[in-house]
């Protein structure tokens, strides 16, 4: 029976959710199907209209979010090209790991009715199989559609398919280039290992898509890569209106976005607490759902143009009724929100060898840790001490202290690397060198007719009601790294001063603020900064480094990472990222009296957002090491890295 | 089924459907027996009676004296309140409400349910009540007759002849056809003819008067907590089980359509047979009617074709708002939903964009037609049709928490008791800052400021405090800022540079859908009777610091542009923050040097303060403990604040004690005007004593004084301003001063001798105060501001008691003789 059943979920979803209901309803539809002209007699004692909440359904389904090896039955969203989307059919079961870029009203439907006294459910279809207007009781459920896009910046070796293909030619032709010009003796040897790996991650099919694909794709090494608007808009500066009507019709509804409606059945279970795994779904969250597929193309008869004489169309029904190719539903049946790195660990390292080793052995750990240093360095003119800054900047993460509503951001982290060689060039490199280490990395060229061309923070279109204006929405733990090496003299408009600020607090605050008009609100991010300019950044940025260029030859020396390294320093990441962290009392009574001792010495520069970072980044030092606690070893430590980069600086 | 039928006669058949489902779970899935539900309507209209002196009026039949308005034609709405249903109920309306599911409860508070969860039915109901019983008009019409009482007597005289042309062929009369009589079903019974139903005026085209039910509330505003405790749902919360009831949400208005007429009875008159026929229009969309069926055309199986008569119709006056959800009720990180809100009759144009305001309305689904249902499969457009509307003015003083108003109050009259409330209050001003308690005592009296005053001759004296914090980068003076914006219940924050377009004053801008220039008001318009928090302060450009001279005395703003020429009101208290010129403040230079502002804008202000980040030890420990703590906690256990920290109030309870203080309006006794003139006196002598003088000592500053002292009292729940409130204010302004001063004592004062310096502060006090005591704190607080220790202090007194000038109590108390001070 469970053999059967099992099918049938992933077969015939829907089917399996109407037996459920039907089983739910209990014997009042075959009782009564038989006889319709008895209906009004029956509704004296019929029970009340049945619930949205179907027994049995999510647990039904929950395997096949949970459990890995179930896992790979249910065809990804996320690993088609949109071309193979419309070859799944309409009902079939997905999985979709997207971010949420927009909460759009809650939609009421039609989600049971009785039709020869039978009650038939439509809950996860968009359609109902019958004619609705010859049931004789209809009862309105409600759902709550999300507007999902793929993660953005999510690195190509996080999620091998096709979509990473793009990507990882980029970085590949990035590292070429990088290696040719640099060592070109070593080249060979390292090609070997790194190939194999290399390939297969690579689908040439898949590249073939992506470049007829043309605009999709998030991120061009170097080149303009704030997300899609800015591009739309350069290619397209004419008529304002015009083109904003443009973008809020088409928000975020690019190809590469791999853009999707999901829609939340929030429905509450017989003892009224709501279904877990997706509440308090946020903006920005990435979310992995389990769910219907709706591909059906009545959906998108909004944009056939086909209008009854007197019938208005209006804007906003366009924005929010994609054509399904473009933007397919799935409708949820279970779902869960995604931590990046929790997400990570389990997906990818859980049973790797080397992530294991480095959870025992601490020497092995050493070992990875002193391989990130070396190849960031290499990024970074061979300066160790700025890779170690990097390195440790790479693990930062912030927190909001929920109880006191001080809204205090702690562990919030923000990197300056300056070097008067700096140039769009190195950026790149230095994307590409996050791109490959990080999960989530994306770049963002600040020049100063980019700043003032077009906002950066969020805000409500109206006229489509969508939230537009994405560049800065990004979901947590993905590093932005702001290229400031291209800004120059001149005049910031309206717009580019207030992009600077929304900059600024995003930086200060880790929150953005979004403009409804009427008032603006604060979307908490979790997104670590690193800015990379010629001279100290305009920017508040907690660490300013110099970048010092050692010996080009000692640079050049070590050739291009292989790909088994860089999965070793990737688990690294990874591991000591998700440490738990404390500080014992010894080590607190030290920096305390350390800090009052500063202040005595400088009271001006040594205050409370200082001991803040001091304290930040020693734990992001002693998580480099892979320790859970703070020493006071790590703290000296520490305070000898900022002599020196304060050294380096003057 | 009679009841079947008779909810399918009704009108709309897709509320039906809506009502069938709330009754499914309301009433257990009974049928109402709509016709006795009728019955109870009348008696309620019929019988209800006000309590005497409730509000005001006598007693009398609340809503028979209403019929006899409309009657009258003085009154256009019927306005039902579930709260007087409830008050016949013997219960309380929480418990009233709450019995919902399990279906017991009185006839009245069943009645009040069944209204609320199936409004639109009862709409109607009541107005074939009220039809029923309307009375007839006591006073003449006064006013000449208008369109719409012309067709009546025209309609009357058709039917008399219609009767006429009905006994000659001896048709059966239709004397049922009285508009206001028995009831559609009697006639729709009886009539042979039923076709001819469709020439009978319908009830609606007759009536002068709209029904509209206000949810029950228990008395009190719909905006205000206790309100949404019972009624009012949050826009988020409205789910689709509230299909077809009476709901309460508050939200903001963003788009506003145009007023349109909406058709609810269609007129046509047949060509061939000249009858009037009607058409009821209940939805958004209908189909004209175009062959006659009156039985006279049908007779001559020669339909008429039907014209229709746009002044014999009944159009209503119909708005559309996009209602917004507030943005306290938005869930952080959550996108704010939006709901659309119909407005029908007599609520058009309550609502202007931009409006928070309170609407209770039914819940309706409206299904797709046509194409678009194809298109939208089985989704349905909702909305809310509005009942009643109340806008939600921010009122500053008023407490729009969460919080129960009663504890709050109960927890200020608590406070007010405290002889260290004044402290406490200003520690509660930004907790997680450390230290700088002169600068919070600074922010807390400008929050609870000093009230206005007019002369006789019209001049007013501004009550508001402004502030200047002037600090080096990163001495949390934004926070600061910030925190009092939050605090205030009308406080905006901005910086210098201007967040929106508008700026801090206002500007003049081009509506893009109407194309009408619009004013819109900046932030200091927008803080209007609030606190206008301004960061960077001289970041200023230069248009805005003029207008900040006029907002700062005049309270106005004046604007001459694009034609508009117009003064807004910007009462508003001005607290700015500024970083010195040279991004360290120069002690060397006056503070209007170091600010690059003028001094004219500067005098302005009551109080200046200079904060710096001064190194002590034990607060620095402290500090370090507290962002020790907050490190600590590892990201999955939740934080322990508080381990450190003082007792501290909650904003809310801060906010509420400052609204209380706000009620009083304190006066300075004729006693202290001495007091005051000598310490202004002093002051100024000091000043011009000084070869460099830092400040400017002018009215400004005697008024400031007063100001303070009042702001002072207020605090204290007094409305009388006491000499110790007097010194409080000197001694902030001695402190502001001292901290601009700051590092300058070891240069001014290393030739003067500290213990002569003293002797002479605390005997000038003495003399200014005609009091021969002077009490040892008294004397701390006096030689503090100017940066003396208590070690001196004591020195000097024991050294001056020694020569007999003053003696000494046990407690270091100063007792001088009887004459050694000259009067």
């Amino acid at each position: 029976m469970t053999g059967s059943g099992l099918d049938q979920r992933v077969g015939n979803p829907v089917g399996f959710v109407r037996e459920r209901f039907q089983e739910a309803c209990g014997g009042t539809g075959g009782n009564t199907s038989s006889n319709p002209q008895h209906q009004h007699q029956h509704q004296h004692q019929h029970p009340p209209p049945p619930q949205s909440f179907i027994p049995g359904v999510r647990e039904a389904f929950l395997p096949y979010l949970l459990d890995p090896s179930r896992k790979e039955e249910v065809p990804c969203l996320n690993d088609t090209s949109s071309e193979d989307i419309t070859h799944l059919p309409d009902g079939s079961l997905v999985r979709y790991i997207g971010m949420v870029r927009d909460m759009l009203n809650p939609e009421y439907f039609t989600g049971a009715y009785r039709k020869d006294g039978a009650w038939q459910t439509t809950k996860y279809q968009d359609f109902a199989k019958d004619d609705l207007s010859e049931a004789s009781e209809t009862v309105m459920w409600e759902r709550k559609p999300l507007f999902c896009v793929a993660v953005t910046g999510e690195a190509a070796w996080v999620r091998p398919g096709a979509e990473a293909a793009k990507h990882q030619l980029e970085e590949m032709e990035v590292f070429s280039s990088d290696r040719k010009r640099s060592a070109p003796d070593q080249e060979e040897g390292v090609r070997e290992d790194g190939d194999d790996d290399a390939m297969m991650e690579c689908d040439p099919a898949g590249q073939a898509k992506r470049r007829v694909g043309g605009k999709g794709g998030c991120c061009a090494a170097g080149e303009s890569c704030c997300g899609t608007q800015q591009q739309q808009q350069q290619q397209q500066p004419s008529d304002d209106s015009m083109m904003e009507v443009d973008l809020g019709t088409k928000v975020n509804q690019n190809e590469g976005e791999k853009p999707c409606l999901v829609k939340i059945y929030e429905t509450a279970d017989e003892s009224g607490a709501p279904a877990p795994g997706l509440e308090g779904v946020k903006l920005n969250d990435v979310v992995e759902v389990i769910g219907v597929l709706g591909v059906d193309p009545r959906l998108a008869l909004f944009q056939s143009g086909q209008f009854q004489e007197g019938e208005e169309v209006t804007q906003e029904d366009l924005a929010n009724n994609p054509p399904a190719s473009q933007v397919p539903r799935v409708h949820v049946i279970v779902g869960r929100k995604v931590q990046c790195y929790q997400h990570l660990m389990e997906e990818k390292f859980a049973r790797n060898p080397v992530a294991l080793a480095l959870r025992q052995d601490k020497a092995k750990l050493e070992a990875a840790r002193a391989k990130a240093v070396d190849l960031v360095a290499r990024h970074l003119q061979g300066d160790r001490l700025a890779a170690e800054y990097l390195l440790i900047h790479l693990l930062s993460s912030c927190r909001r202290d929920a109880g006191a509503n001080t809204g205090i951001v702690v562990g919030k982290h923000a990197l300056n690397l300056t070097g008067s060689h700096l140039s769009g060039k190195e950026c790149a490199a230095l994307e590409a060198l996050l791109r490959s280490l990080v999960p989530r990395c994306q770049s963002l060229p600040l020049s100063l007719q980019k700043l003032n061309a077009w906002p950066l923070w969020p805000r409500k279109d109206y006229r489509v009601s969508r939230l537009v204006g994405g560049p800065l929405l990004l979901a947590d733990q993905t590093h932005l790294l702001l290229d400031e090496t291209q800004l120059k003299e001149g005049q910031l408009a309206q717009v580019g001063v207030q992009n600077f600020q929304a900059l600024k607090n995003l930086m200060e605050n880790q929150t953005l603020e979004a403009d409804f008009q009427f008032y603006r609100l604060p979307i908490p991010c979790n997104v670590p900064i690193t800015v990379v300019s010629t001279t100290k950044s305009l920017l508040p940025c907690d660490t300013c480094v110099q970048i010092k260029p050692q010996h080009q030859q000692e640079a050049a020396a070590a050739g291009s990472p292989s790909e088994a390294d860089l999965n070793e320093i990737r688990a690294y990441l990874a591991h000591c990222w998700l440490l738990d962290y404390a500080i014992p009392e010894e080590v607190s009574s030290v920096l305390q009296q350390d800090f009052v001792q500063q202040r005595q010495k400088d009271p001006r520069s040594v205050g409370a957002e200082h001991f803040h970072r001091t304290l930040t980044l020693s734990r992001l030092l002693a998580q480099s090491h892979g320790e859970g606690t703070l020493t006071v070893e790590t703290y000296k430590k520490f305070c000898h890295m900022e002599d020196l980069r304060k050294a380096a600086q003057s | 089924m009679a009841t079947g039928l008779r909810s399918n006669a009704a009108g709309n058949p897709f509320v039906n459907q809506q009502t069938m489902a709330g009754q499914g779970r309301g009433a257990g899935g009974e049928f109402a027996d709509y016709e006795a539900e009728k019955e109870l309507c009348k008696s309620f209209l019929s019988t209800f009676t006000r309590s005497a002196g409730l509000d005001g009026t006598l007693g009398g039949q609340k809503y028979m004296d209403q019929l006899q308005e409309v009657a009258n034609r003085a009154r256009q709405v019927l306005e039902i309140s579930l709260d007087d249903v409830l008050s016949l109920s013997s219960l309380d309306l929480e418990d009233a409400l709450e019995l919902e599911r399990s279906g017991s409860g009185d006839e009245w508070s069943r009645f009040a349910r069944n209204v609320r969860d199936n409004t639109r039915r009862y709409l109607s109901l009541f107005a074939d009540a009220a039809d029923e019983l309307m009375p007839l008009p006591t006073s003449a019409f006064e006013g000449t007759e208008d369109v719409f009482d012309v067709l009546m007597r025209q309609r009357q005289y058709a039917e008399q002849d219609n009767e006429q042309v009905r006994a000659t062929y001896g048709l059966p009369t239709a004397s049922e056809a009285n508009p206001s009589g028995e009831g559609a079903n009697a006639s729709a019974a009886n009539a042979p003819n039923a076709a001819d139903s469709a020439n009978k005026v319908p009830r609606d085209l007759l009536r002068r008067y709209e029904v509209k039910i206000r949810p029950a509330t228990g008395g009190v505003s719909l905006g205000s907590s206790k309100a949404r405790a019972s009624q009012a749902v949050p826009l988020r919360e409205v789910r689709a089980q509230s299909i077809g009831q009476l709901v309460t949400v508050r939200g903001i208005a963003t788009k506003v359509s145009e007023v349109k007429p909406l058709l609810s009875v269609g007129t046509y008159t047949c060509e061939s047979c000249g009858y009037e026929i009607y058409q009821e229009v209940t939805g958004n969309a209908y189909m004209p009617l175009c062959e006659c069926p009156s039985s006279r055309c049908k007779i001559n199986n020669n339909p008429g074709k039907l014209l229709f008569q746009t002044r014999g119709s009944k159009f209503v006056k119909y708005q559309e708002v996009k209602l917004q959800e507030p943005a306290d009720e938005v869930p952080v990180g959550n996108i704010p939903r939006t709901m659309t809100v119909q407005m029908k009759g007599e609520l058009c144009r309550l609502i202007r964009p931009g409006d928070a305001v309170a609407v209770a309305g039914i819940f309706l689904p409206v299904p797709y037609t046509g194409y678009r249902a194809m298109r939208a499969g089985l989704i349905a457009n909702t909305y809310l049709e509005a009942q009643c509307v109340e806008q939600l003015k921010q009122q500053p003083g008023k407490t729009r928490n969460s919080l129960e108003d009663a504890q709050l109050e109960e927890k200020v009259n608590q406070l007010s008791r405290d002889d260290d409330v004044y402290s406490l209050l200003a520690r509660s001003i930004c907790p997680e800052i450390y230290g700088h308690e002169d600068v919070k005592k600074a922010l807390l009296v400008l929050m609870v400021g000093a009230p206005t005053r007019t002369m006789k001759d019209g001049m007013k004296l501004r009550g508001d405090l402004h502030v200047c914090l002037m600090g080096d980068p990163g001495v949390a003076k934004s926070q600061l800022l910030k925190h009092v914006s939050m605090v205030a219940p009308r406080g905006v924050y901005t910086t210098g540079r201007g967040a929106s377009g508008v700026g801090l004053t206002a500007s003049v801008n081009k509506d893009p859908q109407t194309g009408q220039t619009t004013l819109e008001g900046g932030a200091l318009v927008l803080a209007d009777k609030g606190i206008c928090c301004i960061d960077e302060f001289d970041k200023m450009e230069e248009t805005e610091r003029t207008a900040i001279h006029e907002v700062m005395e005049q309270q106005t703003v004046s604007i001459a542009k694009a034609g508009i020429t117009t003064t807004l009101n910007a009462r508003a208290t001005v607290l700015a923050a500024a970083n010195p010129a040279y991004s360290r403040y120069d002690t060397r230079r006056s503070p209007a040097e170091n600010m690059a502002l003028p001094a004219s804008l500067l005098s302005r202000f009551d109080l200046m303060w200079l904060i710096l980040d001064r190194a002590d030890a034990e607060l620095d420990a402290a500090l370090a403990q507290h962002v020790l703590n907050v490190h600590r906690v590892s990201s999955s256990a939740s934080a322990s604040t508080g381990s450190i920290s003082e007792e501290v109030l909650e904003p809310s309870e801060l906010r509420a004690y400052i609204a209380k203080a706000r009620t009083f309006t304190p006066e300075v006794p004729r006693e202290l005007n001495e007091y005051i003139a000598c310490a202004y006196a002093e002051m100024r002598a000091e000043e011009a004593a000084s070869e460099n003088p830092h400040s400017y000592t002018t009215a400004r500053t005697l008024l400031g004084i007063l100001r303070l002292s009042e702001a002072l009292a207020r605090l204290r729940f007094s409305d009388i301003v006491e000499q110790g409130d007097v010194d409080e204010a000197l001694r902030l302004m001695q402190m502001s001063k001292i901290s601009l001063l700051e590092n300058r004592d070891s240069r001014g004062r290393a030739s003067a001798d500290p213990i002569s310096e003293i002797y002479g502060i605390i005997r000038d006090y003495a003399v200014r105060s005609g009091s021969q005591e002077v009490a040892f704190q008294k004397a701390m607080r006096l030689i503090q501001p100017r940066g003396f220790r208590e070690e001196q202090l004591r020195t000097c007194l024991s050294e001056y008691s020694s020569l007999n000038v003053w003696s000494l109590d046990d407690n270091m108390n100063v007792l001088f003789g009887e004459d050694d001070l000259p009067v």
